[in-house]
């Protein structure tokens, strides 16, 4: 019985949060502090001459200005890739602080660190920037033309491929294709869209002289950051801290490793400055010069069965990765792995990920990390199949879905797998039995779609996965867990809380949590992957045992029992139930914990380990209104049913899955980076990027399918990006259903809906 | 920058005589100082009119109903005479920017800002609004026309006249008025096509209609052509098609990388020109929504 696991405990940080008082890197005020400015490329791909700060150099309030003349030349990959790739593989390292080349329109060119963020900002328009323009490319297909102007030419010679081709192989899809009977192939483009947290980049860097440099950041990932940090300013890792101020306004991805060139920059400004400086990024900067979803195009085909039954999948990914690699590489590997081929019996599978450079904007992590472009592409080629085949597509799916027992691929097995319940529970949840495939008619026209999909719970083996933590038992008895994870919003730290003092036995009132801080606990890989209830939980499970039993040993030397027969519930040094009478009398463990402390013995617990993965499974379903006149979709519902094996907190498990739908739905329906030559992308504010609002946000029904994970700590899998993931598949088939047009094309604007509506039906 | 509060009218315009042309006036704020921090807009004096108790006032004088040009669009949206005669200004007063920016922005600025889309003004603008201005000369009122000058410029020159109200005439029990949005989200956007229109209808046919649609150009556009074909029509379906396609004549709208295509605004037109007579229709119990 646990007495924390699986029950809606407040969260811990919800009154800091609530009232105000949590403390942002935007909040961080440190004596002597400057301000910086950064001067970012008008142009999409050229060199850059000569950069003269001289005039600016000259304006009152001005500290430090630095370029490329006066900064590492360190080559580096901003994302943690750089030091989270898995041996033999290579991280690409093609960034630079400031470089010879700009390659998009807002590459940086210099930052100045000034008395005053104004005095910052005004001095930009005093440095002198000589440029010689270079051809540039925008798309996929431009750029992987013989005699494309080449974006990275030391990194991708001759092709404009990031990293190589990314393959996936399984049992002989080429050899096997003909024993299908049916075939399906579609080809889908996703746009690309901006993460949107609330939180724009920033850091607070405090350079000592002495050697050490300490960072507040807005980093999902502080390790990584720190060791970024080490390696591009030359110094001992050891001499760098970075923190969260402990709070960061959601991640999604866009700070996996460093927050775009934040803490970079701040560092690069303090060093020379010898003064702390502050670089906040302004929401246009946020918008246009850091990671976003990769936009381009995949195409699948299915060989099947007349019968219905998956013989083999072969996809390919075409990825517009932008500039820089950043995590580029590994997530094209997803697209393909849990993306288009996790969540059904496929024996034979073929996968080709291009991930193509372009002078654009860098495309990299973002919630799903590549799969909900492959769940999209792979669940329209499914409804296509339905269609082809004559089936129900729910149907279908029910024949060729995951379930326990089955082999796969992964270089891990499915531990546990609920998929065929949850797109049982979606169907029922959505009335996809009296719903689906009625004609409709007249303006306003309703329909149903569904899809499913997997995700991970945590980065191995596509990239490196462990961490260390401490636990201690205090003097008065409480529980102090240190780990450097951070809490970037979806409430991981009161999760892993929970686990913990069921794990030690203790009441949560005398328990904290000391987090996000590479000073306070050792090696973490930070949030991502949906990782770090899964993965700190599966540590610090293992180390309440650890823990417990130097407790044991030590309070049966000192109560004079044998230490195998004690238990510790609910803060109280019991005998075990199971034990031989006479039971001892229940002894606190703060009286325990004072009276070692007496002897010169505090409880304390050091560990590392690295997880295994376990894959979670989820199925949406979405009803939709689309009218005929103006190509408007309102989307009604959205049912979620997921297999996240046991929920800590079902509460805040609820949470992740429908800020995940509603992400899903901006994506399927509204969000879009437009470029415009010679300008860059047009959405450089919330104005005029349209996520959408609780005015769009339908009926959602989230449903937590019950499940246990063997490999889980408590049972539990990975949650935070799976809400994302089926829902555009959802919409589009739906929208499908009501007026029976297919889109292989998102967002679904009324504008790219109503054309195609009058060229079907006409005027 | 020098921030005066004035608690007169009379104070209003001796402050702008001192600064002789360098002041703007200030009610909401919600554009004016977006614009004066991005460099689009100068001011050396602003002069925030909200304290005035005369401008906050909405009521009911002579047939008219008077809005005070300091008056939020949350109060004009709350205020029970607004939601009983003009429920089409109270829907679009709640579609501009979000709960937030009504609580300070006025209908008075939406006017005055003369953004084309601006939707509390379009809905307005079919009421046969009349603004009453005051400056060094005297009072004296305007009409819809006479406000706006081009994209995003008044005719008014807030350095130099104050608005101090708007009275619209109280519609009859034949009249009734709508207000017609397709938006790509429901707050805190531009719209991609506004229309608003006023109507009388006798024995089911239409005595007269005022028509206006936006962002087709230089603030809400009349479209003329289906107001006067209007005329002596039957309300029906068919003539509301016609009304829609008459629309077009009037109209010319650009692309946005946004807001929606020429193409698309110009199929969605007469659909909402449509659904704008429709919902005035339905209001006069004429036909079924």
């Amino acid at each position: 019985m646990t007495k924390y696991v699986g029950k809606n405990i407040p969260r811990l940080d919800g009154y800091d949060k609530a009232t105000g008082r949590g403390l942002y890197t935007t909040d961080i005020y440190l004596p002597h502090m400057l301000h910086a400015a950064v001067l970012r490329s008008p142009y999409a791909h050229a060199k850059v001459i000569s950069v003269d700060v001289s005039e600016a150099e000259k304006m009152e309030g001005v500290v430090a200005i630095a370029t490329k003349d006066n900064t590492p030349r360190t080559y580096f990959n901003a994302t943690a890739s750089m030091f989270l790739t898995n041996l033999p593989d290579k991280p690409v390292l093609d960034q630079q602080i400031f470089s010879d080349v700009v390659r998009y329109i807002g590459d940086e060119v210099a930052a100045v660190a000034a008395e005053t963020e104004a005095i910052a900002k005004e001095a930009l328009k005093k440095i002198k920037v000589v440029y010689e323009e270079l051809p540039a490319v925008y798309n996929v297909d431009d750029a992987m033309k013989d005699g494309a102007p080449q974006v990275q030419p030391d990194f991708s010679p001759g092709n404009n491929v990031c990293g190589g081709v990314v393959k996936i192989r399984y049992g002989d899809a080429e050899a096997n294709w003909d024993k299908g009977e049916v075939f399906a192939e579609t080809k889908v483009y996703m746009q690309r869209i901006k993460q949107a947290q609330l939180e724009t980049h920033g850091a607070v860097a405090d350079y000592n002289p002495k050697g050490h440099l300490k960072v507040y950041s807005t980093t999902q990932t502080p390790y990584p950051a720190k060791m970024i940090l080490a390696t591009i300013f030359d110094m001992p890792a050891s001499n760098v801290h970075v923190k969260n101020p402990p709070y960061v306004g959601g991640g999604f991805g866009v700070r996996i490793g460093l927050s775009a060139k934040a803490e970079a920059i701040a560092s690069a400004l303090s060093i020379l400055a010898k003064r702390p400086v502050k670089y906040i990024y302004s929401r246009s900067e946020d918008f246009l010069t850091s990671d976003s979803r990769h936009e381009g195009y995949i195409v699948s085909k299915i060989s099947a069965m007349k019968d219905g039954t998956f013989v083999a999948l072969d996809t390919r990914a075409y990825m517009n990765t932008g500039a820089y690699a950043t995590l580029g590489v590994e997530l094209a590997g997803v697209t393909g792995a849990n993306g288009t081929s996790g969540a059904y019996r496929f024996p034979n599978i073929h996968y080709d990920g291009y991930v193509i450079y372009t002078n654009q904007e860098t495309a990299g992590a973002f919630r799903g990390f590549g799969a909900p472009q492959g769940a999209f592409a792979l669940e329209t080629c499914v409804d296509q199949l339905a269609k082809q085949l004559g089936r129900d597509p729910l149907d279908l799916r029910l024949q060729n879905a995951l379930r326990d027992g089955d082999e796969w691929w992964f270089p891990y097995p499915i531990t546990s797998c609920k998929l065929m319940d949850c797109l049982k529970e979606a169907a029922k949840s959505i009335g996809w039995d009296e719903k689906r495939g009625k004609k409709q008619t007249g303006t306003i026209r309703r329909g149903v779609g569904i899809g499913c999909g997997t995700h991970v719970s945590n980065g191995a083996p596509f990239c490196l996965d462990y961490n260390a933590a401490f636990m201690r038992i205090e003097v008065d008895g409480s529980l102090l867990v240190s780990s450097a994870v951070p809490e970037i919003g979806p409430g991981s730290t009161t999760g892993l809380l929970q686990i913990a003092a069921d794990a030690v036995g203790v009441p949560m009132e005398n328990a904290r949590f000391a987090f996000g801080d590479t000073d306070v606990a050792p090696f973490d890989v930070g949030s991502h992957a949906s990782r770090t209830l899964y993965s700190a939980g599966y540590l610090l499970v293992r180390l309440a045992v650890d823990l417990r039993e130097q407790i044991f040993e030590w309070a049966g030397k000192f109560l004079d029992v044998d230490p195998s027969t004690l238990d510790l519930v609910d803060g109280q040094i019991v005998s075990k139930c199971d034990a031989a009478e006479p039971h001892i009398e229940p002894t606190p463990l703060s009286y325990l914990a004072h009276q070692a402390h007496l002897r010169a013995k505090q409880f304390v617990v050091s560990g590392c380990k690295a997880p295994t993965n376990s894959p979670p499974f989820h199925a949406h379903a979405a009803e939709v209104e689309v009218d005929m006149e103006t190509g408007m979709i309102k989307v009604l519902k959205l049912a979620a049913a997921h297999d996240v094996g046991v929920a800590v907190n079902p509460i805040l498990v609820e949470g992740q899955i429908e800020s995940g739908l509603i992400m899903g739905l901006g994506y399927a329906l509204r969000e879009e980076m437009t470029y415009q030559e010679g300008k860059g992308f047009y959405n450089d504010s919330y104005h005029k990027y349209m996520l959408p609002t609780m005015d769009e946000t339908p009926e959602m029904e989230s449903i937590i399918v019950e499940g246990f994970d063997p490999d889980g700590p408590f049972g539990v899998k990975g949650v935070g990006e799976c809400g994302m993931i089926p829902t555009a598949p959802a919409i589009v088939g739906a929208v499908e259903d009501a007026i029976g047009i297919r889109f292989y094309e998102i967002p679904l604007t009324p504008g790219r809906v109503l054309k195609k509506i009058k060229e079907v039906y006409g005027d | 920058m020098k921030y005066l509060i004035a608690n007169s009218t009379t104070e209003v315009l001796e402050f702008l005589k001192e600064a002789g042309g360098t002041a703007s006036i200030l009610a909401g704020g919600t554009d004016l100082v977006l614009d004066i921090e991005s460099g689009k807009k100068k001011a050396d004096v602003l002069i925030d009119v909200t304290r005035i108790p005369e401008l906050k006032k909405i009521e009911e004088v002579d047939g008219f109903l008077e809005i005070g040009a300091a008056a939020t669009l949350t109060e004009i949206h709350s205020h029970p005479l607004v939601r009983k005669y003009f429920p089409s200004l109270v829907k679009a007063c709640k579609k501009v920017g979000s709960r937030l920016i009504q609580n300070v922005a006025t209908l008075a600025g939406n006017v005055i800002t003369a953004q084309p889309a601006a939707d509390a003004g379009m809905a307005l603008s079919v009421l046969d609004p009349r603004f009453v201005l005051v400056d060094e000369e005297g009072t004296r009122e305007c009409y819809v026309d006479d406000m706006y000058a081009g994209f995003g410029v008044s005719t008014l020159d807030s350095g130099r006249t104050l608005m101090t109200k708007i009275r619209i005439p109280l519609p009859k029990e034949n009249e009734a008025a709508s207000f017609q949005r397709l938006e790509l989200r429901k707050s805190l956007s531009l719209p991609m096509l506004n229309v608003a229109a006023m109507a009388a209808i006798k024995e089911g046919k239409f005595e007269w209609v005022r028509l206006r649609m936006a962002p087709v150009g230089k603030g809400p556009v009349r479209a003329v052509e289906a107001e006067e074909w209007l005329v002596g029509k039957e309300v029906s379906e068919e003539t509301f098609e016609r009304a829609g396609e008459l629309a077009l004549e009037n109209a010319n709208p650009r692309s946005n990388p946004l807001r929606g295509s020429k193409e698309y605004r110009e199929a969605t037109l007469p659909v909402m020109v449509k659904r704008a007579l429709l919902e005035i229709a339905t209001q006069l119990n004429v036909m079924e929504g």
